[in-house]
């Protein structure tokens, strides 16, 4: 028996003259933490709404479980969790009845029910305020209902759409865990976002979309490596002449330098503990200079190089 | 599994504190309202007796039965001629049907007469100096006058249609007096008390019209919070197992419970806390309010199913849909309707407002009769369109847009 849990197979979808998805494809594994990693506008959500069968879709195959995924499939729907980028909640019902009335539209028995709903709220850190109705709450324990409401039935696919987004961070810090251990737990993890420091945090495999399409696949590492870039070393100085800036440039896994206000950033390719080595040209040359530091690249460098933008709008 | 929903779609419908608030503050507010506003004319018009001068003529008898030959006997035996031996005495019989008297009759010369009316001591004169020609004198006009005028036309009648008769007829004349006594019973038990009771009366009927169409409100909530591309919720409900059609019929069950506790205690508050008397029998205008409530809330799923709108549009297509319903149903100007009926009849049977208004109409005008019957049938009929358009248009499905 296949083990793959979502495959989607050249989704097109179309707003109009809009492609939001074009000939989309990519596969999931049982237990994996998936991540879907994009700009806004990058077509995740679409992705998970035509996933979902909630969008109509122009062209495509789509497969949850091995099974064709269509609206009527309520058999596959069981065994979905969403936790979507909204609050989707009602506030005339308190945080017990929320999860409740959620889990109640999948398990059907009620001590079952009750169980299942209580180790939802424990799960989450909400058992306290079971009795707060929504409008009492934070906007980090709104968000933690929410995912409450999405996995309290114990789904064994759980797609979290940009679940911390307005979230502060030491809320989003008890998601992204909650998250994790869930994944541990057995359950197959669908998580978008445009946050890269947490798709990289949280999921084993991931996957870059720009406007509908695969930028590109794999672990953090497997991403990391297609850049040139490996490490960054950042000098701030006030002052350097053309020619310490070629004695720079010549300096072992070094391919790129630039001086600008008072900052001097060093690109190297190639190994991870450059930053030695241009110390050590600071430090022979008796040059002084106020701070040496290391970058690592990120996903969004990866992003940068591949598609010429930023992964995120600047904040 | 049902249940359970069933139950919290009741707590969250109760616990909407600001649409519970608004539809219940509609029907007493605007209730008292009415009655603040039209109780004096409602007082006034409603089982008091009217004070009248009758001016005899001469020697006149009470009616001239004894011209009238071979038809004597008959006028003889007949129960309103021969209960009242006197035109005053008959005038003075005429009660309302809690027992009232309607007129209070003096008799006076003419010229004592005038002078009560001019002081307002009688609402009007009936002079039978001619029995053939009576007259009625008012000083103003107003609904003691109306009922006046309505007696002294009917009693007109009456007269014209016996003398001829049996001058002319007199073999008819039984049958005839047959005839007219179920009507003389009709003028006493209906026209002027029975369901017709009072014109006002009809402005609260109205206003149960309006608050049938006011659940509406709850109706249209139904689809839009079951709907991804309108609610998150909606979207939540369309990830999940359940079946979309069985999972909308329980909101609108519930929906449709609360709004007629909501109409119901509104009802109440009217008949009981107001003390509205309405014409007709209770349990069946509480029984026509429960299924305009339901006609209400039908026509608010069926809107709410309607298109790719948003919520804000289909919210406001329905209150174009009930109030300008209202307006053409004349809710806000009476004679809207009578137009409507006489220039685009289809209008008032497709038009839900209409025909709860009819409903109550009838009752308020013909108690249960065939036009009841016929409003009823028309409310189920719309009742049943919306539900069945509604529950179609409900199947699951995928959006082409979120």
């Amino acid at each position: 028996m296949s083990d793959t849990v979502v495959e989607i197979d050249h989704l097109v979808k179309r707003y109009k003259e809009l492609i939001a998805l074009d000939n989309f494809s990519l596969r999931i594994e049982k237990g994996e933490a998936f991540g879907l990693l994009g700009p806004n506008g990058s077509g995740k959500t679409t992705t998970i709404n035509c996933l979902l069968s909630l969008l109509a879709y122009d062209n495509g195959e789509i497969k949850i479980f091995g099974e064709r995924m269509t609206p009527n499939r309520l058999d596959i729907k069981k065994r979905i969790g969403v936790v979507s980028q909204n609050v989707a909640v009602f506030n005339e019902l308190n945080v017990y009845e929320n999860t409740d009335y959620f889990c109640g539209l999948y398990i059907k028995e009620k001590e079952k029910r009750k169980q299942y709903v209580e180790e939802a709220l424990e799960f989450v850190g909400l058992l306290e305020f079971k009795k707060f109705y929504p409008k009492k709450l934070s906007g980090g324990l709104l968000r933690r209902l929410n995912i409450a409401c999405g996995i309290a039935h114990k789904p064994e696919l759980i797609i979290f759409d940009e679940p911390t987004v307005a979230v502060d961070p030491q809320s989003r810090n008890n998601i992204l865990e909650g998250i994790a251990k869930l994944n541990e737990n057995g359950a197959t993890i669908i998580y978008t976002s445009h946050y890269m420091e947490e798709v990289e945090r949280l999921c084993s495999k991931i996957l870059i979309m720009d406007r509908g399409k695969r930028v590109a696949e794999g672990t953090s590492d497997e991403l990391k490596s297609l850049l040139k870039n490996t490490e960054n070393v950042i000098v701030t100085i006030r002052k350097l002449s053309e020619q310490s800036m070629e004695e720079i440039r010549a300096l072992p896994h070094v391919y790129d330098v630039k001086y600008m206000n008072e900052t001097l950033t060093i690109k190297c390719s190639g190994g991870k503990h450059n930053i030695t080595h241009v110390a050590g040209y600071f430090s022979e040359h008796q040059m002084d200079y106020e701070r040496i530091y290391s970058e690592l690249p990120t996903l969004n460098d990866v992003f940068l190089e591949i598609t010429g933008k930023e992964l995120r709008d600047k904040e | 599994m049902l249940f359970h929903i069933f139950i919290s779609r009741l707590k969250i419908h109760i616990r909407n504190k600001e649409a519970l608030m608004w539809s219940l503050a509609f029907s007493l507010v605007l209730g008292t309202l009415f009655f603040v506003a039209f109780s004096s004319i409602y007082k006034s018009s409603r089982n008091t007796t009217i004070p009248v001068a009758l001016v005899e003529g001469e020697g006149m008898p009470a009616l001239p039965v004894e011209d009238l030959g071979e038809a004597y006997d008959f006028l003889q035996n007949d129960k309103y001629l021969s209960e009242s031996s006197s035109f005053s005495e008959m005038l003075g019989n005429l009660t309302y049907e809690d027992g009232t008297k309607i007129l209070r009759v003096k008799t006076a010369d003419m010229e004592e007469a005038k002078t009560l009316l001019e002081k307002e001591k009688v609402d009007g004169i009936i002079d039978t100096g001619d029995v053939t020609d009576i007259k009625l004198l008012v000083k103003k006009s107003g609904i003691h006058q109306s009922i006046l005028t309505s007696i002294v036309s009917t009693f007109r009648q009456y007269v014209t249609m016996i003398t001829e008769t049996a001058l002319h007829s007199p073999q008819e004349l039984e049958g005839v007096l047959n005839d007219l006594e179920e009507e003389l019973s009709f003028v006493e038990e209906k026209s002027l008390s029975g369901e017709n009771k009072d014109p006002y009366v009809a402005y609260f009927y109205n206003l149960i019209a309006m608050m049938c169409m006011m659940a509406s409100m709850a109706g249209v909530a139904v689809p839009i919070e079951c709907q991804a591309n309108l609610s998150d919720v909606g979207a939540r409900v369309n990830v999940s197992p359940i079946h979309k059609g069985v999972y909308e019929f329980i909101g609108l069950l519930a929906a449709l419970i609360v709004q007629i506790v909501i109409t119901m205690i509104g009802l109440t508050y009217l008949i009981f806390g107001l003390g509205i008397q309405f014409g007709g029998n209770t349990l069946v205008i509480y029984l026509t309010a429960i299924l305009g409530t339901v006609l209400g809330v039908s026509l608010g799923f069926f809107i709410g199913h309607i298109g790719n709108l948003s919520s804000k549009t289909k919210y406001t297509l329905l209150t174009t849909v009930t109030v300008g319903g209202g307006f053409l149903s004349g809710l806000m100007f009476a004679q809207m309707k009578v137009i409507i009926e006489k220039n685009v009849p289809f209008l008032n049977r497709i038009n839900p407002s209409a025909v709860i208004t009819d409903a109550f109409y009838s009752i308020n005008m013909f108690g249960i009769s065939g036009r009841y019957y016929r409003a009823i049938l028309y409310m189920v009929l719309l009742t049943v369109v919306f539900l069945i358009c509604g529950l179609i248009m409900s199947r699951r499905k995928s959006y082409a847009s979120l």
